[in-house]
């Protein structure tokens, strides 16, 4: 243990201490104890004090018993003679900054000054219909603050599946502009999520990317979350909560927390430019659950392993790095990060002029930096996936039939069609629709290239800066050629793709996808779950939620709506020893119910005992367990003999008198709780939704975005339950956020639950 | 243009630097700061035709990172025992896990 590091550290936490304990005295006198304090959209309270001590901070005055175990935790610095293992002490003074910090930061939203203002800065969001949107007038010119817990649960699945294999927390500012974009394109490259925080003498890697036009945001994996050091606490909130959410746990459930961080989240941080007190005593915090921090300047080294997995501190000054320029260094660092977390990185070799990677898929390409679009409002453009006979397909072969887009002007459009054809001896033809949306997520991991939409409806759009670095039609075919073989290699033994702009042609093909798409369509209404006799397992989430297991039929898909049956059939067939495994449903036990014997049987052995018995279909008795990716949540409503539907897109408060986010600690970890249960949106649409406690008649609430992101599924499903009324009737947050406002809602509606027998 | 090198122990983190910073760039006259946090130290470069030096200090001064001035840290005990919060919060596991030790990378070493 180093005993410089061992000193400023301690130094460090002994003056935050003392600032936060200033701070709330000031506040609290200004604005009283009684004042509210919460960071947005979370349940988990200041999570990292939530996590550690179970203390739920809702108020400034909650926060003085916190600062008071913050003080006790601290220790004087070590003598100069006295020479002592001080990593104890260094750990403790870490975690008492981390209160202060995150108990600043809670002080400052009670102040109205977070999240932090950056002019000129604008975020990307989540979710958006058109690249075009919120172009005018669109607001921003603030730091993210802390990452609320929709995003992370909507992370979840990525960060499980190993799409995501950690997160990188970068304090500071890099030694070049370059260096900084480098260092964020190599993290981007490999899927790392990057938050950024800290300043050296006033500037921030954040004010880097902005200058050099990096766009920042939850769609490009880039969180901005402040300009200081203190700022930094969000990424241990994020990790907390990655604990508390995915891993089952309970707020002061502090050693199994932070093990669980240790051996399952691959974070680390990274410190650009000088190192100060405050930034050793947060890396001894961070060194507590288990992540290594790695600085780009000289400083002193920790290198046994222990705490951390492997080093601790470590120490690799920019200019000692050999590289013939700036960004070459960065790779080099950036790799050595990589390294001394251990983490896991999958990357696929993808032979285009520009990079490549999972963190590009949110990129938007605005109309003003379009050079080319296929399909929006003026054009179409279809995607189409066939498997052919192993002899009638050239592996490797890309063709473009037709004109490039070298003659449509600049910001213009045209058509165009993808048809990839596959061949394997493991290929079956249920397998196409599967491996036919990943083209969404092949193409949109280009630099620069977006996609949207699938089928006949796809929208692609090609930026100027792709199409000056080379990036042609044929580039289409090379990114699906890389991926298809990367990532369904065990399936799919050739790879064939044309790319058709030629307009006699396109229409040919056309006509051809759409009666391909229509037949899969006919194929997955009849698949129910009497027709086939296996069940598919999901046990991705283990890694996150280890008792949690996902039993996925073809009229249930996983809770996460990311794998529906024929999702979990393809992944056994690629990865036989995989998260997927096939259940034999065995003797059915109940009918309605849903009560299978092999289901029951390897609940319970997946689960490790934890579940004895699944009800497939319903809420109220043996519902499946959740992990924590949820799309959304069911909870029963006793006074309305119904239930109701809340997405995690939602933030508005339900009937239940409680968020999504509270209702996520109670469903999420893989606790069976009757009553309450985590599902993908599409189930809502299943013959099979809840249909041994009434079905989608039993929905007397629902979020509207549900309502509105579904409305023709869900307008179907109301006329097959012969009550094409029925979505009228079903409440929503712009009616109804209490019981009281609910019932006479529903009675005003003369909704079928009220005159249903009763639920329980 | 002049140059001055002033202690401000006070500043320990970037939170300071940028509040340094703030206070002094609004001064007529300040060319240039350059607020090390790890070195406790501001360098700042002025025209000494519009600005004087006391004024910097000054300005440092009414900012709360008067040259020279430190944090006030209550005294602290200077030892722990298993009385400290600590130990009370977390039930500490004093024999080795089997577990933990093998996957804690010893094996690395060889």
């Amino acid at each position: 243990m180093s005993r410089y590091i061992a000193s400023a550290a301690i130094r460090g936490a002994n003056r935050i201490v003392t600032e936060a304990e200033s701070l709330l005295q000031k506040t609290i006198a200004e604005l009283g104890p009684d004042t509210p304090i919460q960071f947005p959209n979370t349940a988990y309270y200041l999570p990292v004090i939530y996590g550690f001590t179970g203390i739920e901070v809702a108020k400034l005055g909650d926060l003085v018993p916190v600062l008071e175990i913050s003080r006790s935790l601290l220790h004087p610095e070590p003598d100069e003679r006295m020479w002592l293992p001080y990593l104890g002490e260094t750990l403790d003074c870490g975690v008492a900054t981390l209160f202060a910090e995150e108990a600043i930061e809670g002080i400052r939203f009670a102040r109205g000054e977070q999240p932090e203002r950056i002019p000129g800065l604008q975020l990307t969001g989540t979710s958006f219909t058109s690249p075009d949107a919120g172009e005018e007038g669109e607001t921003g010119g603030y730091a993210n603050g802390p990452i609320d817990d929709i995003q992370l649960r909507s992370w979840g699945i990525q960060l499980v599946d190993g799409r995501m294999p950690g997160f990188a927390a970068i304090i500071g500012a890099a030694r070049s502009n370059e260096a900084a974009v480098q260092i964020i394109r190599e993290l981007q490259q490999r899927n790392i999520l990057i938050f950024l925080s800290g300043n050296v003498n006033g500037r921030s890697i954040i004010h880097q990317l902005m200058e050099e036009g990096v766009e920042m945001g939850y769609d490009t994996y880039i969180v901005p979350f402040g300009t200081d050091t203190i700022s930094a606490i969000y990424a241990a909130g994020f990790a907390t909560r990655s604990a508390l959410t995915f891993g089952g746990m309970k707020g002061g459930q502090a050693r199994g927390m932070l093990l669980y961080n240790k051996f399952r989240v691959f974070a680390f941080a990274l410190a650009l430019g000088e190192v100060d007190d405050l930034k050793y005593a947060t890396a001894a915090g961070v060194l507590n659950y288990g992540f290594p921090v790695i600085a780009d300047t000289v400083i002193p080294q920790i290198l046994p392993t222990g705490v951390t997995q492997y080093e601790h501190v470590v120490s690799m000054p920019f200019d000692d790095i050999e590289g013939k320029d700036d960004a070459e260094k960065a790779r080099r660092l950036v790799q050595r990060c990589i390294e001394v977390r251990g983490v896991k990185v999958k990357i696929t070799e993808v032979p285009i002029p520009v990079p490549y990677g999972s963190a590009f898929e949110g990129e938007r390409v605005r109309r003003a930096d379009m050079r080319v679009e296929f399909g929006g409002k003026k054009s179409r453009a279809f995607e189409y996936l066939k498997m052919s006979p192993l002899d009638e397909v050239e592996d490797g072969k890309i063709e473009v039939i037709g004109p490039s887009f070298d003659d449509v002007e600049v910001g213009g459009y045209m058509d165009m069609g993808i048809v990839v054809e596959v061949a394997g001896r493991k290929m079956q033809e249920d397998f196409e629709p599967v491996l036919e949306r990943q083209i969404h997520y092949f193409i949109n991991g280009a630099s620069g290239i977006q996609h949207i939409g699938q089928r006949d409806i796809a929208w692609i759009r090609i930026s100027k800066t792709a199409a000056e670095k080379g990036f042609t039609l044929e580039h289409f075919g090379k990114i699906l050629h890389a991926r298809f073989h990367a990532d369904f290699g065990a399936i799919v033994d050739k790879v064939q793709i044309t790319i058709i702009t030629e307009p006699e042609l396109y229409a040919q093909w056309l006509e051809k996808a759409r009666a391909a798409y229509d037949f899969r369509n006919k194929r997955l209404a009849e698949m129910t779950d009497e027709s086939v006799d296996t069940f598919y397992s999901c046990t991705l989430c283990q890694s996150f939620a280890p008792n949690h297991v996902c039993v996925v039929s073809p009229e249930r898909l996983g809770l996460c709506g990311a794998y529906n049956w024929l999702d979990c059939k393809a992944s056994y067939q690629i990865n036989p020893t995989g998260p997927n495994q096939p259940i034999k449903k065995g003797t059915c036990l109940d009918p309605v119910k849903g009560y299978f014997t092999g289901v029951n049987e390897y609940a319970k052995s997946a689960s490790h005992g934890t579940v004895e018995q699944v009800a497939m279909y319903s809420i109220m008795e043996n519902p499946m367990t959740a992990c924590g990716c949820f799309e959304c949540i069911m909870m029963l409503i006793p006074e309305a003999n119904g239930v109701m539907v809340v997405s995690r897109e939602d933030p508005s408060m339900t009937p239940t008198g409680m968020t999504f986010s509270t209702l996520a600690g109670m469903c999420g970890g893989g606790i069976q709780t009757p009553g309450v249960m985590g599902i993908g949106k599409y189930y809502l649409t299943s013959k099979k939704f809840i249909s041994a406690d009434g079905g989608f008649k039993r929905v007397v609430w629902m979020s509207s975005f549900l309502k509105e992101s579904l409305a023709e599924e869900l307008k179907a499903v109301c006329e097959r339950e012969g009550d094409p009324d029925l979505l009228d009737k079903i409440a929503d947050e712009r009616v109804a956020t209490t019981v009281e406002e609910l019932l006479p809602f529903l009675e005003e509606k003369g909704h079928p639950a009220l005159t249903m027998p009763p639920i329980f | 243009m002049d140059k001055t090198v002033l202690h401000v122990p006070k500043m320990y983190a970037d939170h300071h630097v940028k509040a340094v910073r703030e206070a002094l760039l609004q001064l007529d006259g300040v060319e240039d700061v350059m607020a090390s946090s790890a070195f406790k130290r501001v360098t700042v470069s002025y025209d000494s035709t519009r600005l004087n030096p006391s004024a910097i200090e000054e300005a440092l001064r009414s900012a709360g990172y008067g040259p020279g001035e430190d944090w006030e840290l209550p005294s602290l005990p200077e030892g722990k025992d298993d009385k400290s919060p600590w130990f009370q919060l977390i039930q500490r596991v004093t024999e080795t896990n089997m577990l933990d030790l093998q996957m804690s990378g010893d094996f690395r070493k060889y």
